[in-house]
């Protein structure tokens, strides 16, 4: 975490001004901005990026130095898919941490413990013997090697093949006969033993566990450092597909067209072209950034016709809603927020009062017009996750707008948090009430005001995520709110502001900027930050293009260099 | 005679094979009280850990405060702390699951942490993460990286496990298989990162994460070795991963550089345990249930800690620890101590919303809990005729004391076993306002590791609890 150029508290002590009653200060997010035009943004910068593919100069930009990511589970499972063009059982590997949303980040930033090294060891074990023990697998993977002693030339082939793609880049000299020497060494009783125990070691050198990028001088750019050709197919392919560069990625690489902002473009459409694989990116970027696996952690009372099952249907309905407004719509990501259209199953039906589709199908459905309804927010997933268990937790609902759509900041409670005042239980009241109370403290209210009035436009939905008038005990709800100033009736109108607000769309773009650093964005970066926004809106705020313009900039393809 | 480790040439690549072997007692001295070289019979250290704290009672009332002119007072029974101090003590409702081991073990009450609390970055005094770095670490929260906001924080240093596991005093007659097993039972955890999941780290941002599948532990510790061709060709697999990792680290920043200075070790540890064939023991039944749901935490407990009870006779490890529940656990449970039972809500809520029945049901479950793992060290024999209980010190602890305000006063610590003779059981110590690390300290000392002092930043202390024997 060492590298995190600006430190976090030092954000903190300007968002305390926050608290105490500065909201307006100096490098605090623009309260009271929400209403302001997004398309404003349209008319500056960035349009040339977009449109030529040219790189942009980022004057501005101070590179961060490179992170050495180790593979995460799931791109350790879709390499060696790749590598051995098998698809084995899944074996056992040290749990992914996801610090700042993306596990990504937490593969750079977390150290591996003996017992993770000792999986990778068992890892590497068991799917190199599996993969050898398999005639028609080793034949393609050595076609080489016949039943004679060990032969050093077809080892020397095998590990200069296998090893380009395990390690993503050709190996050096010194490498191949490290390698050849290891097969020659255990291949003694039977040949086959050579390539395999190779292939075990390759498994889990730190060129194939970590993502390692040292870089290369950049003549442009003297005192930066540039990824070099290989690490650029790396990168593209790992942000892209999860997993190790193809072929052509390879092949580009060798051709030395991945040094350029333009190289780099082509291979990214190539990429993104391909449907099915793209997909699954967006999925995976989705789901860690809205927090969907904490899903799995709601109880659904069956016994009010919620079955286990829903937190699985309702992941898919956002994973397909944030998938066809990027990629089948080519849409504006801010009608994530608005849209009417979404995907139900049988289960979410009925949670949302709708006609159910047949059992175990999804059906594309139009909310109603005047119904309560409509775009992310008021998801089932969005609105089961921010709770307490038996009741809603506006604050919890508004803390999360606040800090992962608008990438705001609150700042941390008191040591001893003041008590509630007691509430006279004997008579009925609302959540909205006992909430309430913190407005009534200036000390609680000083934070509390950036989540609160949020959160508690949303109480119109309960703990589950099913709508409601009223609560349990008879109470109407009331369901205002109020947005930096922005009051609201609803989560239809929160959405509706949101999707106006430009703090949301520069907060995905920088959401998308740490996913595809597997770092946190550095203080250097705001610049190249400012114009991805600029350029997103200029694209009328599409996902595509934004991704093209974020794998083409400076802070995706220089680092800064460190002394070893 | 048997030595401790008898050392075998073995031909293949003329490497050294350490066979290991179970404590037996042609190795005993003739008094049965050492090792025949004069080496004291082996300590053992655990942890068993449990998120969440006590429920709050009257001696734990808020102050009046800025904004809050009223004190809140809850007058609820206190349920945890003994009336009478010292030896004889009557038990309380809460520390009544152990009764059947109360010459077992000690309670100390009133400690809490004594770190400093810097005023930047802001949040290093939340009761969680100031409370489990401290009982987890004795020292603060590493305020580099620190974030509040996304509940990030690492610790600032190696935690007090390993410090034993890792200390020359304590393995000074070499280290077994496994110089720590770090276990875990609930899988119900606030947030998946640093002291949120793991009790047991080696350092900042490393993480031992327990292993929570029973069958996964198994594997672990209980695998069938390889024979010795496939020993001699892993270990020339290791050793080539060995060199990668040397070419590369020079050619790395030193925060990478020190990432992967650590994957050398445990490669290197690997393959010492790989060479390090164990002898014969008496392996536990493999798990026939994976105990995946919460409410089975108990059981698991219960076969995991079969095996873990079968490791330490084997002497393949002196050091576990136990996260039966996380820091800041979101394990549902109800007031009837039922695991997702009917009405359950999760701790860390029902904690913030003050809902006593279910902290007090949280509390009793998890010394039912404890007083189950006491049994297993207690039922089991050593070779010199005393119970593993005997021979070990096991820390009971949480990461706070009050969890309705996640007060850090009050942190409950419970040292269980004789520690080979060091400990004297059966206290009840109350030091209102004291040292968590005094906690600590006694640990070492009982452990026969001599350092003066611990406790860093503000929390160092030089002083042992009345109960430890010198």
């Amino acid at each position: 975490m060492k590298r995190i150029k600006r430190a976090p508290w030092a954000l903190s002590v300007v968002l305390c001004l926050g608290c105490t009653g500065n909201l307006d200060g100096a490098g605090t997010p623009q309260l009271g901005a929400s209403g302001a035009a997004a398309g404003g943004g349209a008319a500056t910068g960035g349009a040339g990026m977009v449109g030529s593919g040219g790189a942009m100069s980022f004057a501005a930009l101070s590179p961060a130095p490179a992170v050495m990511a180790r593979l995460t589970q799931a791109q350790y499972r879709n390499v060696v898919r790749d590598l051995f063009g098998v698809t084995f059982t899944e074996r056992e590997l040290e749990l992914d941490t996801r610090p700042y949303n993306f596990s990504v980040i937490g593969a750079s930033e977390s150290h591996v413990s003996e017992r993770g090294v000792s999986l990778y060891q068992v890892s590497a074990h068991d799917i190199a013997s599996h993969a050898f023990s398999e005639p028609a697998v080793r034949a393609r993977l050595v076609p080489c090697l016949g039943t004679a002693l060990p032969d050093s030339a077809c080892l020397g082939k095998f590990v200069a093949d296998f090893g380009l793609r395990a390690f993503r880049r050709p190996l050096k000299d010194a490498e191949v006969q490290r390698y050849v020497a290891l097969g020659v060494a255990t291949g003694m009783g039977e040949p086959w033993l050579g390539p395999q125990e190779i292939a075990s070691a390759m498994l889990q050198s730190p060129h194939f566990l970590y993502r390692v990028e040292l870089g290369e001088t950049a003549p442009e750019h003297p005192t930066w450092s540039r990824y070099t050709a290989y690490e650029m197919a790396s990168r593209l392919s790992f942000l892209l597909r999860n997993s190790l560069p193809d072929g052509a990625l390879l092949d580009a690489a060798a051709s030395n067209r991945l040094s350029t902002a333009e190289g780099v473009r082509s291979e990214a459409e190539r990429l993104l072209a391909d449907a099915a694989p793209t997909h699954t990116m967006v999925d995976q970027l989705f789901r860690e950034y809205l927090d969907i696996p904490l899903l799995a952690a709601v109880n659904f009372p069956a016994d009010a016709g919620m079955p286990g099952s829903l937190a699985v249907s309702l992941g898919n309905e956002v994973s397909s809603l944030v998938n066809r407004i990027a990629l089948d719509d080519r849409g504006d990501m801010r009608t994530l927020f608005t849209s009417r259209n979404t995907v139900v199953d049988a289960p979410l039906a009925a949670l949302y009062g709708l006609a159910a589709p047949a059992a175990g199908t999804s059906a594309a459905v139009e909310l109603p017009i005047d119904g309560p309804r409509a775009g992310l927010l008021t998801t089932g997933a969005m609105l089961a996750l921010h709770n307490r268990l038996n009741r809603t937790a506006p604050t919890l609902r508004g803390s999360f707008v606040r800090q992962r759509l608008l990438c705001g900041t609150v700042p941390p409670p008191p040591d001893n948090i003041p008590p509630f005042p007691e509430v006279d239980m004997g008579a009925p009241t609302t959540v909205r009430a006992k909430v309430e109370a913190h407005a009534t403290n200036p000390t609680c209210n000083a934070c509390h005001r950036l989540m609160d009035p949020i959160g508690l436009g949303l109480e119109e939905f309960d703990q589950y995520g099913r709508f409601r008038t009223e609560y349990e005990n008879g109470l109407p709800v009331d369901n205002t709110g109020d947005l930096d100033g922005a009051p609201f009736k609803g989560a239809r109108q929160l959405g509706e502001l949101l999707a106006k607000d430009e703090r949301v769309s520069a907060c995905l773009v920088k959401q998308m900027y740490r996913y595809a650093s597997a770092r946190l964005d550095d203080g250097g970066e705001e610049g190249l930050l400012a114009e991805l926004s600029s350029s997103f809106a200029a694209s009328g705020y599409q996902f595509q293009p934004l991704m093209l313009a974020l794998v083409q900039s400076d802070g995706f393809r220089y680092f800064k260099p460190e002394a070893p | 005679m048997i030595t401790r480790r008898t050392v075998l040439r073995g031909l293949l690549g003329g490497s050294a094979f350490t066979l290991g072997l179970p404590l037996l007692e042609p190795m005993l001295n003739s008094h049965g009280t050492a090792l025949a070289q004069g080496i004291a019979l082996p300590k053992r250290y655990g942890l068993f850990f449990w998120g969440g704290g006590l429920p709050w009672n009257f001696r734990h009332k808020q102050p009046a405060r800025d904004g809050n002119p009223e004190p809140r007072d809850i007058p609820q029974p206190d349920l945890w702390t003994p009336t009478a101090t010292g030896k004889g003590y009557e038990l309380t409702p809460l520390l009544q699951p152990l009764a059947r081991h109360k010459d077992n073990f000690s309670v100390v009450t009133g400690l809490e942490p004594h770190t400093d609390i810097p005023i930047e970055p802001r949040g290093l005094g939340d009761g969680h993460m100031r409370g489990v770095c401290v009982t987890l670490t004795g020292d603060q929260i590493r305020p580099q990286g620190f974030d509040h906001d996304a509940h990030i924080l690492a610790v600032n240093r190696q935690t007090f496990d390993q410090v034993i596991a890792k200390h020359p005093q304590f393995y000074s007659d070499g280290a077994p298989l496994f110089r720590s097993l770090e276990l875990g039972m609930s899988k119900a955890v606030l947030h998946d990162y640093g002291t949120w999941l793991a009790v047991s780290h080696s350092g900042p941002d490393a993480l031992n994460i327990p292993v929570r599948n029973p069958q996964s532990f198994f594997d672990q510790v209980f695998a069938v070795k390889a024979d010795f061709a496939e020993v001699g060709r892993r270990t020339s697999v290791l050793d080539v991963v060995l060199e990668d990792i040397r070419d590369l680290q020079p050619r790395l920043g030193a925060r990478d550089r020190q990432r992967l200075d650590e994957h050398l070790t445990h490669v290197s540890e690997i393959e010492r345990r790989l060479k390090l064939a164990q002898a014969e023991c008496v392996n536990p039944a493999a798990p026939t249930a994976t105990f995946g749901e919460e409410k089975q935490n108990m059981a698991k407990l219960d076969v995991m800690g079969d095996m873990l009870v079968a490791a330490l006779r084997c002497d393949m490890t002196r050091v576990f620890t136990i996260a039966f529940t996380t820091c800041a656990s979101v394990m549902g449970i109800n007031a009837a101590g039922e695991v997702d039972g009917p009405g359950s809500n999760n701790m860390h809520a029902a904690l913030h919303e003050g809902t006593y029945d279910i902290a007090t049901a949280a509390a009793k479950y998890h010394m039912t809990a404890f007083a189950l793992l006491l049994d297993k060290l207690a039922k089991e024999i050593d070779v010199n005729g005393q119970s593993l209980l005997d021979s070990s010190c096991v820390l009971g602890t949480s990461e706070y004391g009050e969890g309705y305000t996640h007060s850090n006063k009050e942190t409950p610590v419970i040292i269980a076993g004789k520690a080979g003779g060091t400990l004297e059981p059966g206290w009840h110590v109350r030091d209102e306002g004291g040292n968590y690390s005094r906690a600590h300290l006694t640990v070492l000392r009982a452990l026969g590791i001599n350092e003066p002092s611990f406790g860093f930043n503000g929390g160092q202390t030089s002083d042992v609890l009345p109960f430890f024997k010198a």
